[in-house]
């Protein structure tokens, strides 16, 4: 069964949505969308008569590529208790690369794992032992670093440099304010399709045209 | 019915000089020799570029297939003011 041309750019961000990663997930996203791909999550879907599970599952099924983020694996303040989402989409996204027919799209997804630390995740998921993990150390320049490589290799394609993407990076993130002050919005309330649209619009303005 | 196909051919005289920098017709209507292609100044205006500015230049960015056509349409103003200033 051949690819929709259309799922072919798509890349599944897997990461956790709170606010003290957020800095982390709008680099995923900027990067993303700076080396040519479009960045998809479970964000994007707000239709409440779905079951969430069915939704996750057709969003996996339509990505090409899959950016996993693991690092949180910490106990909730509140309930004591750690968050299984991410280890669970993760698990559902290597289901349907490893169960595919070699001739299914699916077959060809290619994906990438990252924590804080390397080789933290031995301690609790070490049944992905033996994947490439990446550590990002909760470091913007790594997360663009670890994106920007991850696509060049799984694509074969071009891309410019990490350190280039992270000083434009770095110029996005001081216009930021000002578009959505044009806007009469606020940063910390932007949805996701309002903060990729801010993305893709200001890569297209911007970006030097030979 | 689909718009006629547009090439570099279709480009009014003013866009071109615009982009030569040198004015094809003189005021007599006569053509004057061009000392330069479109081919060598776009050549000059990439070599002005790093390798990195280069590649990004290449790449086509992508809108969200979710994405709105009033809402790109209204941050698209708002870039445009901040990046005039």
């Amino acid at each position: 069964m051949s690819e929709p041309a259309s799922n072919r750019d798509n890349v599944f961000i897997n990461c956790p949505f709170d606010p003290t990663y957020r800095p982390l997930f709008q680099a995923i996203v900027y990067t993303v969308h700076s080396c040519g791909f479009t960045a998809r999550c479970a964000q994007e879907e707000d239709n409440a008569a779905d079951i969430r599970i069915h939704k996750i599952i057709s969003i996996i099924d339509q990505r090409h590529y899959g950016i996993h983020d693991i690092s949180k694996a910490d106990l909730d303040e509140a309930t004591k208790l750690a968050r299984f989402n991410m280890p669970l989409e993760l698990g559902i996204f290597i289901g349907a690369h490893h169960f595919a027919a070699p001739d299914h799209y699916n077959h060809s997804k290619k994906f990438m794992v990252m924590d804080t630390e390397p080789y933290r995740y031995q301690m609790f998921i070490s049944d992905i032992n033996g994947q490439d993990i990446k550590a990002h150390h909760g470091k913007i320049e790594e997360v663009i670093q670890n994106v920007r490589d991850f696509l060049a290799t799984s694509s074969k394609r071009t891309l410019p440099g990490a350190s280039y993407l992270a000083e434009r990076y770095s110029n996005f993130q001081e216009a930021l304010p000002k578009i959505c002050q044009q806007l009469r919005w606020e940063v910390a309330e932007l949805t996701f399709i309002d903060y990729v649209n801010c993305v893709s619009i200001w890569l297209s303005t911007t970006t030097p045209q030979p | 019915m689909s718009t006629p196909r547009k090439t570099r051919f279709d480009k009014k005289v003013g866009t071109i000089e615009k982009e030569l920098g040198i004015s094809i017709y003189g005021p007599d209507g006569r053509k004057i020799r061009k000392d330069k292609t479109l081919g060598d100044v776009r050549k000059i205006q990439t070599a002005s570029l790093s390798k990195d500015q280069q590649i990004a230049a290449r790449i086509q960015v992508k809108t969200h297939p979710k994405a709105k056509a009033s809402d790109l349409k209204k941050i698209q103003k708002a870039v445009n003011a901040i990046t005039r200033r």
